[in-house]
């Protein structure tokens, strides 16, 4: 059955047709572009392949996701899950093929630690016997793994985890313990309702002289439900920890040990371990563990520009349509909201960031890859220490331009980024962890920091052994900032951005190594100066991509040109919000602040007319954006419709809004209504370990 | 049935000695602070008095919410929407005790147009008649109300909306009518499923006496029936739902309606100061629009006391945590040193400790906004002397735009100096965040209000150009005549060492950019468009301003009103330094090009912040306690008020989680989620769950839909 609403359509002028206009205004050539920046790994090709399998399976329509509750979320990501690795067999994808699949679908499911984590440890901390024992079952999905390494109590502060794994002389094995309740495990991911197997990180205990000695955490791999029940082993505790911001679909869980005894075996041990009599194995070359954190950190640089690119494709191309008020002096036909220069300043700079990040995250995967090439063919661990402090800072200052940025996206939507239809939810609560996970990004930045400051301290004792010790040594000669002329020449702005990162490193030398400050006391300007290192990176390599000649796949010139806008747009108003360090450092003048605004403005009018081109270039689909204010086609209002008034459960019942009965749902009754809505509010209390028997 | 869990507690210290800890380090006088604070209104004694009635009711419990599917959160949100108007019966409750109600229960619920826009309109916009026919049936409920103003294609640029209203001369009665898609009404609350009135804005089309030909008046106020008061379903000629899931108000219908020429009565059209005479067909103009900006301007200040309360509980929570949360120990220290509470970190601080200084910001701005407006509405009504109503109204845009980014960053800037925990359903800052990303983009959007603010001290600039007498400088014209005077000057103020200094440096930077404005767009004609940017910066500044200023009044000028004993008042300055010194470092690009400050100046900044920072940290705990914000509206595992952190996680958890009650089928092989099930039944279910459903209350038939 129809109603009057299947005869309308919007109001003039059509999005399709504003989105037509728009990509006719810019001669960027998208196809170009787009094959620039995802040249690697054939991502292209791969997306176009795998998003035909996806989109025609039932299980991952994202439809009705944001009306489900909680504990259904789960229900249907572990079902995408096993679907997922029953494609991946049925088509013979690999392994990049199944992670396109999950970024595709966009959640982060109950398997995701199964590929990640779990079989990394399990490849990279295994010795040989392990290997054989684990790999295999592990490939074959026979066991599905977690990782578990933070605990209630701690997170960050790894060394302090309290799980123990105390090694029995007589038995030759191991006891793992949690001696209080914040020694229980949390918020690791797949083990609250799905893993059979864990990587447990304890504190390695071990008798010396009578007493038990603490080694620092150690990986065990531990077996921790029946695999035919699935039901947690005797001795364990597990659950889920319930609701968060995001990750719906996903069981972070807790785990709690008593006593519990596991071979010696278990004890991941390539590189440590325990001898039989007790003894402690050391370490050969902690130095690789960071090589694989740097890659995790590169890779959620790579990440978060795409993350960034969703919302910034969304904001360009729904604001392009939506119309608000005639011009104040000229009247007229109301305005696209993107011709409003408070609207732009706030997305084009984001638009830019999606570009600076790119080159740094190639920039990131070349240093590590060469890095490691170094490690492994030449056994030289020279580059590690910059690598890792980059990586670091970078992690910190990307993840927080990517959150906020999300955010600021969303706000610039109005009203209709509030919506469910704005496909902003799932980005917003997903990504608003990232910065706090994998480091927290004001706690990482003090490794940065405190790299920079030892390089400074060789720099002053004229030692020049790593790339950044020539700038400071430069720095340390001259101490004087030369006058930059920021509006005509690119390479002034790089060397400003690196002028405030040795002065501000200078400053930090001085208090820390000279004046011998406490550490605690200067944390607020290692963090500035941790992020100013890394502003100075992601400027330094977006100026080097778009000025220099090598750039593979080449794009042309015209498109050149917009990428130098771009450059100038991220580092100026970069800048801009950071004045304060810029004027301290002795980079900035008054008249250059003054200068700034106005550049900034003719900057954005130049890149607004190739916006939709520019976001276009990032080719995120339709199915991974979700969203009708974002969609490609741009037939926005139709699509919110559609959505709201046909794909909503809410829509199908009748409620009585009479309050002095308790019914809800017109005709249901009030005993009925009563009960169900206690229920609901009341929920449940108890917990599968605890129900006396299960039929 | 237990298990091992029941035996174990946190490792030492224990979250509640740390908190009492916390407490004994200062004397700062909580009950003495929450009464200077919330003394308006016997707010503590109401707040004290509906909390022991809302703890004993289930409904009202919140344990399960963040569980329920979005469909579910509404039925609850009616039910206890209906239970707050049975309650208010039931125990004689008044209007600010059911709005405490509100409060405390925390969710935007179905019920919660009626007594405000609903109302509202009715009260303010009709006439003798109107009003005698419809208010008795308001505030009886028994017509359940909502506002239908925003459509899908219009909400800011309320004279672009595309619902009409047309007059028919023959029947002497007007048709509402949806000309296209775009006109559909939308976001407006309790429309989507519960109410069976709505005040709909359409364009008000009367035909010329001469050509007969169509003419819009502008958006006007129409009254209209638009469900059958028996079964609740939509009237003929009426498209109406719930417009889906939103980022936040999960519980509140926010709805959308089409019409097709529906006809309602000329008593529809709300007719207090403008209106159609039935007869002629001609327009009766409005006398006074000015009524209107000022009960504008009283939501305004609502919203920044609002504002002040959201990111106070904000604050409690990561304070209160972050002081019992142990991290790394010193790197300086000797030997093993315990770990540090995460908030003796200045990394920590920085981000924390100048939004509670925020909080006590917002309270004294919203304080004189609501004199502000009672003294302007008595002069109104008085002598008619509506004189204070455009500052008032160019205060009030600007001050809602800064104060709700204030509190929605500030919110989300305490989520995540919380770590992980902070991203958890236990932190309690998953409504907060949700709900309060509203404000941001509603009731005017932020960046759109300041405009309005900036008009007007263009204007007050350009008065002032021509007018060089000096007059009282108290006022804005005063502030900026004296700017004018000493433009040549090149004086810097003190903001290290005299407080007034401060103020006078903010309020120099206004001037400045006042002035700046007025020359680009006043002598130099630039268009408005390109100045926008400038425009909302200089709204900040005015706004902020308007804080530094009102804190500095409320804190230094006068006494403490209700009072304040001498320690608490010296960690008020403290707070007020912090407040003005970490906006100046935010802002310390325009307090350069304004001369407010020289660079050098900047120098000192950073160590200054910290040492206040340093002073107020011991204070922390309980300046937040003295924001009294009860556990039951906190509903956070981090925040409590005893401090028993980890014990109430790991409760809510273990316990209190459906997902742990089933077992799940883990292998990827079978197609079984639930461990038992069965593959077939799962199937269904999962694709259920995938695909939802497709189809209308209106359309009578229901599919599943389809991929």
């Amino acid at each position: 059955m129809a109603d009057f609403s299947d005869d309308l359509k919007p109001a003039d002028p059509q999005g399709r047709d504003i989105l037509a206009g728009e990509r006719n205004r810019s001669d960027i050539d998208v196809e170009q572009l787009a094959n620039h920046l995802f040249h690697r790994g054939g991502f292209l090709k791969r997306q176009k392949k795998i998003l035909d399998v996806l989109e025609r399976r039932i299980l991952f329509s994202k439809k009705n996701q944001l009306n489900l509750a909680r504990p259904d979320r789960y229900h249907l990501a572990l079902a995408r899950s096993k679907e997922l690795r029953r494609l991946s067999l049925e088509h013979g994808w690999d392994l990049d093929d199944y992670k396109m699949a999950q970024y595709l679908v966009g959640e982060v499911s109950p398997y995701a630690l199964h590929t990640v984590m779990f079989s990394t440890s399990i490849r990279e901390q295994s010795n040989e016997e392990q290997l054989k024992e684990w790999l295999p079952r592990v490939e074959s999905w026979e066991i599905i793994g977690c990782y578990g390494q933070t605990e209630l109590g701690h997170g960050s502060n790894v060394k302090a985890v309290e799980t123990i794994a105390k090694w029995n002389a007589d038995s030759k094995d191991f006891t793992i313990h949690s001696p209080t309740l914040t020694a229980a495990k949390w918020w690791n991911g797949s083990l609250g309702r799905t893993a059979n197997h864990a990587i447990v990180v304890a504190q390695l205990l071990l008798p010396e002289n009578g007493k038990l000695k603490s080694y620092g955490p150690h990986q065990f791999v531990v077996q921790i439900r029946d695999m035919k029940t699935n039901r947690p082993l005797n001795g364990i505790v597990i659950g889920d920890i319930g609701t968060k911001f995001g990750y719906a679909g996903m069981d972070n869980g807790y785990m709690l040990f008593k006593n519990f005894r596991v071979p010696h075996s278990s004890l991941l041990s390539k590189y440590t371990g325990v001898s039989l009599d007790g003894k402690y194995i050391k370490p050969q070359n902690p130095a690789t563990v960071y090589g694989s954190m740097t890659f995790v950190r590169a890779s959620i640089i790579m990440e978060s520009r795409l993350v960034l690119a969703r919302a910034c494709t969304i904001a360009v191309r729904y604001l392009s349509i939506r119309r608000q008020f005639a011009d104040r002096d000229r009247g007229g036909s109301e305005l696209a909201v993107l011709e409003y220069p408070t609207v732009q300043i706030r997305i084009l700079p984001l638009l830019a960031a999606t570009y600076a990040l790119h080159y740094t995250g190639e920039a990131m995967f070349n240093m590590y890859w060469s890095t490691r090439a170094d490690i492994e063919n030449k056994g030289d661990l020279s580059r590690l220490a910059e690598l890792h402090a980059a990586s670091s800072g970078l992690k910190a200052c990307c993840t927080l331009l990517v959150a906020d940025g999300s955010e600021t996206c969303r706000r610039a939507l109005g009203g209709h980024g509030f919506g469910g239809g704005s496909g902003m939810i799932p980005l917003n609560t997903d990504h608003l962890d990232k910065p706090t996970v994998e480091g927290d990004s004001w706690m990482i930045s003090q490794q940065t920091a405190s790299y920079l400051i030892k390089r400074m301290t060789a720099a002053v004792a004229g030692e020049q052994v790593e790339p950044i010790d020539t700038q400071f040594q430069e720095y340390t000669k001259r101490r004087q900032i030369p006058r930059y002329n920021l509006n005509q020449n690119n390479a002034d702005i790089v060397l400003a951005f690196k002028d405030r990162v040795s002065f501000l490193t200078y400053k930090a030398y001085e208090n820390r190594v000279v004046q011998k400050q406490s550490w605690t006391d200067l944390m607020v300007e290692l963090h500035q100066l941790a992020i100013a290192h890394s502003e100075s990176i992601l400027v330094e390599n977006f100026y080097n991509a778009v000025f220099s000649n090598g750039q593979k796949p080449a794009v042309h010139s015209r498109t050149r040109l917009v990428m130098q806008d771009l450059f100038r747009l991220f580092a100026l108003t970069t800048m801009s919000s950071k004045s304060t360090e810029f004027v301290l450092s002795g980079v900035l003048e008054k008249s250059d602040l003054q200068a700034m605004a106005p550049t900034i403005k003719t900057l954005l009018t130049d890149i607004r007319p190739h916006a939709v081109r520019l976001v276009d270039a990032w080719s995120i689909p339709d199915y991974l954006l979700d969203s009708a204010l974002g969609r490609s086609d741009g037939d926005v209002y139709n699509a919110l419709w559609q959505k709201a008034h046909l794909e909503n459960p809410l829509n199908i019942d009748t409620f009585n809004p009479d309050f002095r009965s308790e019914e809800i749902v017109m005709g249901e009754g009030e005993d009925h209504a009563r009960e169900r809505l206690a229920k609901l509010a009341l929920g449940v209390y108890g917990h599968e370990q605890r129900l006396k028997t299960k039929l | 049935m237990s298990d091992f869990s029941q035996e174990l507690k946190p490792a030492d210290p224990q979250g509640p000695s740390i908190l009492a800890q916390e407490r004994a380090g200062s004397d700062v006088n909580i009950d003495q602070l929450a009464h200077h604070l919330l003394h308006r209104g016997d707010f503590l004694k109401r707040q004290k008095k509906i909390l022991s009635v809302l703890e004993k009711r289930p409904y009202f419990c919140k344990k399960n919410q963040l569980n329920l599917a979005r469909p579910d959160r509404y039925h609850l949100g009616l039910a206890r929407a209906k239970e707050l108007r049975r309650l208010s019966l039931q125990h004689g409750w008044d209007i600010d005790d059911y709005k405490m109600a509100d409060y405390l229960t925390d969710e935007m619920a179905p019920y919660a147009l009626q007594t405000v826009m609903f109302a509202t309109s009715i009260r303010e916009q009709c006439n003798d008649e109107q009003r005698a026919y419809w208010l008795p049936k308001v505030e009886n409920w028994e017509v359940i109300g909502c506002y239908g103003q925003t459509e899908l294609g219009h909400g800011s640029n309320v004279k672009g909306i595309e619902c009409e209203a047309r007059w028919n001369p023959k029947s002497k009665d007007f048709t509402i009518h949806s000309p296209t898609l775009t006109a559909s009404k939308w976001w407006n609350g309790a429309l989507g499923r519960t109410a069976n009135h709505a005040i709909v804005v359409a364009q008000l089309m009367l035909p010329d006496q001469k050509t007969g030909k169509y003419k819009s008046h502008g958006p006007h106020q129409f009254i209209v029936q638009i469900r059958d008061m028996k079964t609740n379903k939509p009237l003929e000629g009426i498209v109406i739902g719930d417009i889906g899931p939103k980022y936040g108000y999960t519980a509140m219908d926010n709805g959308y309606m089409l019409f097709k020429n529906l006809r309602v009565p000329h008593s529809a059209l709300l007719s207090r100061y403008s209106g159609v005479d039935s007869e002629s067909g001609m327009y009766i103009k409005p006398k006074n629009q000015a009524l209107v900006y000022g009960s504008l301007t009283y939501v305004r200040a609502q919203i920044i006391m609002h504002a002040r309360l959201v990111l106070a509980r904000a604050c409690t929570v990561s304070l209160r945590y972050t002081s019992i949360r142990r991290q790394f120990a010193d790197r300086d220290a000797k030997g093993s040193a315990p770990e540090q509470a995460v908030l003796n970190y200045p990394t920590v601080q920085i981000r924390l400790l100048p939004l509670l200084a925020t909080t006590y910001a917002l309270h004294y701005t919203g304080e004189a906004m609501f004199k502000l407006y009672w003294q302007t509405r008595a002069d109104i009504e008085k002598n008619g002397d509506d004189s204070g109503l455009a500052e008032m109204h160019a205060a009030s845009s600007g001050l809602k735009s800064l104060c709700t980014i204030l509190a929605a960053d500030g919110i989300e800037t305490c989520r995540r100096a919380m770590g992980g925990h902070g991203f958890g359903g236990g932190s309690g800052m998953i409504p907060l965040n949700n709900d309060y990303l509203s404000k941001p983009t509603v009731e005017g959007d932020n960046w759109m209000i300041t405009q309005q603010t900036a008009s007007y001290l263009i204007k007050r600039m350009q008065t002032a150009t021509k007018d060089q007498y000096p007059s009282n400088t108290e006022s804005i014209d005063g502030q900026f005549r004296l700017f004018l005077q000493n433009k040549q000057s090149s004086k810097t103020y003190d903001i290290y060492n005299n407080e007034s200094d401060i103020v006078t440096a903010f309020q120099h930077r206004v001037s400045f950019l006042s002035y700046q404005a007025y020359e680009a767009r006043i002598e130099k004609k630039q268009p408005w468009t390109s100045l926008m940017i400038s425009l909302h910066r200089l709204s900040r500044a005015f706004s902020e301003s308007l804080l530094v200023t009102n804190f500095h009044r409320a804190i230094f000028e006068s006494t403490p009103d209700p009072p304040l004993d001498k320690a608490t008042h010296n960690i008020m300055k403290t707070l007020f330094r912090l407040f003005a010194l970490s906006t100046i470092d935010f802002q310390s690009t325009e307090f350069i090009l304004s001369g407010a400050l020289a660079p050098s100046q900047l120098r000192d900044l950073t160590p200054t912040i910290q040492q206040l920072m340093a002073e107020i940290r011991p204070h922390a705990i309980r300046l937040v306690d003295a924001w009294s914000i009860p556990d039951y509206l906190l509903e956070s595992a981090l925040g409590r008020h005893d401090g028993d952190v980890y014990n109430a996680l790991w409760r809510k958890a273990h316990l209190e989680n459906p997902l742990n009650l089933q077992t799940f089928n883990p292998d990827w092989k079978t197609e079984e989620i639930i461990m038992g099930e069965g593959e077939e039944t799962a199937r269904q279910r999962i694709e259920a769950l995938a695909l939802g459903v497709e189809g209308h209350e209106q359309r009578g038939d229901l599919w599943r839909a389809k991929l």
